[in-house]
């Protein structure tokens, strides 16, 4: 498939490497990584990107705002969450949802999923 | 109207206790006494539902007047978005005769908010004819509030432990991954197996998970359609889940390595059943494998099979015997099983 530009949502800096890892492993571009809400929200306002992996939980604050930005600039984006279930917003509950700790092959798959 | 007839309780008459000394005599004075006392909101109704009286908790929580309360008066503290169930369900129990239970909001009248009551209403029979309602309403708002915060903490720690599992394992990814890839995968096996059953005990309040759920996840990656899967439904306590979780991937990892699943024709079968030892019961869980090679015991007792043999038996009392028999590997766990958690 065409690479894909991947915006990274993910405070926790070890597993934002890890993501990105995965994301050039399987051949696409890692095009911003954000670490906090404010720069979350500000790239996924206007950034330049084709798909998103987002951590809902970013230093304790639940980054609801993002996925509704996402979906109103048509994005398509998949949950990373430690929360398992339970994590899911009710109205993004058909977004992918990658559980932590992942394998590569899981953030592999929700990258085809939200690509095609 | 006012409320000119309570039912009296206690006219000198034997009832039930009334062969203790004082019980056949109490006083409507005294019982009003006991029924103020409690915590609870309590009234009673005639046969059809007719409210003739309630303490004095109940006057103060919705600062109301026996009068507004009267009879049926009683909905204009109910919220008007339940009210309508709670009249279908309440006009069903006095139809029926069955005794009423529901939770519902109910109106504080210092400052109108609503708090939530568990209410209860049991009906009064004499010879065998209903002839009125008892009913307490006991307020839980606090325990509700307890509860959802309770969730909230133990979502936050799954979702800490998790975060700190997936730290973990990128940690080992960069440090070893590629001078030792195989030994890497095995480590992220591992450390996804015992993540994944976090999922099934989060869900249960960190207290219970199904063994049907534990064996589920612990065989899922290793190819569902080579197992058998048999057992009664029991649930297995949050600790001896883990340990169970990683014994079981020990023995996927094995089976694919070197025994029935290392080739296309063999498979395993899981079973389990509850036997009574003595006044306890006990689980007996059996791993069998069939149609791959004749296993060999190996020469050193690798970190595998030391948890297989270990993890359960440290754990509870549990034993663990794994066995190189001719037709593959077998390992039987017994665990007895807590008197509380078994269903």
């Amino acid at each position: 498939m065409t690479p894909l530009k991947v915006f990274v949502v993910e405070d926790e800096a070890v597993i934002a490497l890890m993501i990105e890892d995965a994301v050039e492993d399987s051949g696409h571009l890692v095009a911003h990584t954000a670490t906090n809400i404010r720069d979350a929200m500000a790239f996924a306002a206007s950034g330049e990107f084709d798909v998103a992996l987002l951590d809902m939980n970013l230093n304790g604050q639940k980054a609801h705002a993002v996925p509704t930005t996402l979906k109103a600039r048509g994005k398509p984006f998949a949950f990373i969450t430690g929360y398992g279930e339970a994590g899911i917003l009710e109205p993004f509950a058909d977004a992918p949802l990658v559980a932590k700790p992942f394998r590569t092959a899981d953030i592999v798959a929700a990258l085809v999923a939200l690509g095609s | 109207m006012s409320i000119v007839n309570p039912i009296p309780v206690g006219d000198g008459q034997p009832q039930d206790g009334g062969g203790k000394p004082g019980a056949s005599d109490l006083s409507f004075a005294q019982f009003k006494a006991l029924a103020n006392a409690m915590p609870n909101l309590a009234w009673m109704a005639d046969a059809d539902g007719w409210l003739v009286w309630y303490n004095q908790r109940w006057y103060d929580f919705t600062g109301t007047t026996p009068e507004e309360m009267a009879g049926w008066g009683w909905q204009s503290v109910h919220h008007p978005d339940v009210l309508p169930e709670m009249l279908r369900r309440w006009t069903a129990a006095l139809a029926t005769g069955e005794p009423f239970e529901m939770t519902f909001p109910l109106r504080r009248g210092s400052d109108g908010s609503f708090r939530t009551f568990v209410t209860r209403a049991e009906p009064l029979k004499e010879g065998g004819k209903i002839v009125g309602w008892l009913g307490t309403n006991t307020d839980i708002t606090e325990l509700e509030r307890t509860r959802e915060r309770l969730q909230l903490v133990v979502n936050e720690l799954n979702h800490r432990v998790k975060n700190t599992l997936a730290t973990v394992q990128s940690i080992a990814q960069h440090t070893f991954s590629r001078a030792n890839p195989e030994a890497y995968e095995a480590f992220e096996a591992r450390l996804l197996s015992l993540a994944s059953i976090h999922d099934a005990l989060t869900r249960e309040g960190w207290i219970k998970a199904s063994l049907s759920e534990i064996v589920g996840r612990a065989t899922s990656c290793f190819g569902g359609d080579r197992f058998l899967i048999e057992g009664p439904v029991l649930d297995i306590e949050a600790r001896m889940a883990s340990s169970l979780t990683m014994t079981l991937h020990e023995l996927c990892t094995n089976a694919v390595k070197y025994g029935s699943l290392s080739v296309p024709q063999g498979s395993v079968s899981i079973t389990w059943t509850v036997e009574p030892t003595g006044p306890r019961r006990e689980l007996r869980l059996l791993w069998s494998e069939t149609g791959g090679p004749a296993p060999t015991p190996p020469v050193h007792n690798g970190f595998g099979l030391k948890l297989i043999k270990r993890a359960p038996a440290s754990d509870s009392g549990a034993s663990v015997d794994h066995r190189f028999e001719a037709h593959g590997v077998e390992c039987e766990i017994r665990l007895p099983l807590g008197e509380g958690l078994a269903s």
